[in-house]
């Protein structure tokens, strides 16, 4: 019965018809030390959970801040939705940074109101539903709060927007096992067909089952871009062993 | 998305200069009340030592608000845009010269807020009856002034206002010149900075001293400008005042030039500072 | 019910066990209707397309049938289930057979060790 079970289940078809999100053609960042990025090319669909994965130096950091437009490439091109890096780009991609980087002088609540002032995508009221189920108020200033419900807040901000691309950085890093559950399941519950999410991080075997596709990046070059289940076909293995098996030091 | 930023910019910064802003007039309102009696009120000890208390706060709170102008606007463009906030601040749909000018503007307005206040403090201090008269004898020359001369009067007001507020725009483009020119060289920001301002300073002496020199050789006796600056300084067949408005009007002239020569030091260093972070950005 | 997944075959395989598995023990009722992607996506902690097509697989396979407003159900055929369940419990009973096979036992000393346990229950 089990083989039954083992013929590869069709895909279904939705994404594949729409256009991508993220396109990079021949992309490269050289830094006079070193090659960040080198002759890079993928492309995205819509309704896809990717994950980023490569160790540290591999280039991950340096293709966030290139499709954010905090870095411009050396050569090649980067599109996000056709348009290249600006601020039309900007209004529809949503960036968690994997460090603190909201202003600690405001409240949430005016965080909640600077987010909606400038992002035209953003529901202030999923954002209110979020912060009171993890029992924030909203008149608490940023100074006055922990490290780890600082990131709570920078995460609800950014999934409480309608981005078409949403660019994780490390968000379950350091972070006990309950809120990793609530973030992996935020990410899960947010999910659009219209809408890509990546998601770069090394701690892949925690997000693996959330993940349709992953990326490998190792020293600027793109090694593999496959999906998680082609990956347990072919290989016999999860992406996380495949990976620590690639990249063992 | 330039009004959003500027309201935001404001909101930032005016947390720290309002406050400081009341209690230099709080203060301000202290010495008037201590000193107002002519003789002094100091026939008791604990009133000397209030006195001379408050004078001191009143020192204090004035040194700090020429201190926090500055620091602030350093400190916003420091932090906002290069530090950890860049992160939050350049990824929002805006772009880069927005950010300038929003800092640029708000800097600039605390900048001139906090000398009004200054004036308005001195003027609380010294308030008496006198004052009043001393005013509106202020506003009456004004306006004599207007009917004998004319429009040449108000443009000499322009000319050092713009000489004022261009000098004011390009020290503190100069600043985020260098701050961002010192985000280049990440193990040794200060003191690239510094270097950065220190050599914008001594370029736009050197053009300076170029750009008056040949406008002095320029205007002297076989200049090409000669013959205008002869036919504008003469003062033969014509009457005082005519003369005293041409006076006026090469006033205006010479420091509108300076204010030009500002301008352009300004889209200089506002140019540098746009392809700095546009191009060449290193968010630590 | 805990979702359980192991790291060396697909996840959507797994889930399509797991699914059935609770069709088989009637946590989902026949003709009953079924919880949408989102929810199970959410349930399970494993991304949506991968439940669509673990569901899809079970849809073709005739388990469950959906109608276009009014969602997914499963069906109302009980022989399909127990159709099913019959598949399942030969694969539980081929896995069981060769492990006591391992362990050196015949099917006739299987069968008597099984009867012994059942009397020792009652």
């Amino acid at each position: 019965m089990n083989e039954q079970l083992e013929q590869t289940a069709p895909i279904p078809q939705v994404q594949g018809e729409h256009a991508p999100i993220l396109v990079c053609e021949h992309l490269s960042k050289f830094y006079p030390q070193c090659l960040a990025l080198n002759d890079l090319s993928l492309s995205l669909q819509p309704g896809r959970i990717v994950g980023l994965l490569g160790p540290n130096g591999s280039g991950k950091t340096t293709l966030i801040k290139l499709i954010n437009g905090l870095l411009t490439p050396t050569s090649g091109q980067i599109t996000i939705s056709g348009m290249k890096p600006g601020p039309q780009t900007k209004a529809i991609v949503s960036y968690l940074p994997d460090r603190n980087s909201l202003p600690e002088w405001m409240t949430t609540e005016e965080l909640l109101h600077f987010f909606a002032d400038f992002y035209a995508d953003f529901d202030i009221g999923k954002a209110r539903e979020m912060l009171q189920h993890l029992h924030i108020t909203e008149k608490m200033r940023l100074k006055t709060m922990s490290k780890g419900t600082k990131e709570k807040v920078q995460l609800i901000l950014t999934m409480s927007r309608a981005a078409k691309l949403y660019l994780l950085d490390e968000p379950i890093g350091g972070v006990d096992p309950a809120a990793r559950d609530y973030i992996l399941e935020t990410i899960i519950s947010n999910y659009s067909k219209d809408a890509c999410v990546i998601i770069s991080t090394h701690l892949i075997a925690d997000i693996e089952k959330i993940l349709d596709e992953v990326l490998f990046l190792n020293s600027g070059v793109l090694v593999m871009q496959s999906s998680v289940d082609d990956i347990r076909e072919k290989e016999g293995k999860s992406v996380d062993a495949l990976f620590r098996e690639v990249f063992r030091c | 998305m330039l009004r959003k930023l500027l309201k935001y910019e404001l909101k930032a910064t005016s947390r720290t200069f309002l406050p400081m802003y009341g209690l230099l007039f709080l203060f301000s309102i202290a010495m008037l009340i201590m000193f107002k009696n002519p003789s002094g009120t100091f026939g008791t000890t604990p009133m000397a030592i209030i006195g001379f208390l408050i004078g001191i706060g009143y020192t204090v709170l004035v040194t700090a608000i020429f201190v926090m102008t500055i620091v602030i606007s350093i400190q916003r463009f420091n932090r906002n845009l290069l530090g950890h906030e860049g992160y939050l601040s350049l990824t929002l749909p805006t772009t880069i010269a927005q950010h300038i000018w929003a800092k640029l503007l708000v800097s600039c307005l605390w900048v001139i807020l906090s000398c009004v206040a200054l004036v308005i403090s001195v003027m609380i201090m010294a308030a008496n009856d006198n004052m009043m008269r001393v005013l509106s004898s202020i506003f009456s020359s004004m306006g004599k002034a207007t009917q004998m001369y004319g429009g040449s009067v108000w443009a000499m007001g322009f000319s050092i206002l713009a000489v004022i507020v261009t000098a004011l725009l390009q020290c503190i483009l100069g600043v985020y010149m260098a701050i961002a020119v010192g985000s280049l060289c990440p193990k040794h920001r200060v003191l690239t900075g510094i270097g950065a301002y220190t050599l914008g300073g001594i370029v736009q002496g050197t053009v300076g001293y170029f750009f008056f020199r040949g406008f002095d050789r320029a205007t002297s006796a076989d200049g090409i400008l000669a013959g205008w600056f002869q036919t504008l300084s003469a003062s033969d067949n014509i009457s005082q005042v005519e003369f005293d408005i041409r006076q006026m009007h090469m006033f205006s002239i010479s420091l509108g030039s300076i204010a030009i020569f500002f301008l352009v030091f300004c889209a200089i260093f506002f140019v540098i500072t746009h392809q700095i972070l546009k191009n060449h950005l290193n968010l630590q | 019910m805990v979702w359980k997944f192991t790291e060396d075959r697909p996840i959507y395989t797994q889930l399509v066990e797991q699914l059935q598995l609770r069709i088989a023990m009637g946590q989902y009722p026949p003709g009953g209707k079924f919880p949408s992607v989102r929810e199970l996506a959410s349930e399970a902690a494993v991304n949506p397309n991968t439940m669509q097509r673990a569901l899809t697989q079970l849809e073709s396979s005739g388990l469950l049938y959906s109608e276009r407003t009014a969602g997914r159900f499963v069906t109302k055929e009980a022989d399909r289930i127990m159709q099913m369940k019959k598949e399942m419990a030969q694969h539980l009973m081929t896995e069981f057979l060769r492990g006591m096979k391992e362990l050196g036992f015949t099917k006739e000393q299987t069968i008597r060790l099984l009867q012994q346990m059942e009397e020792e229950s009652i």
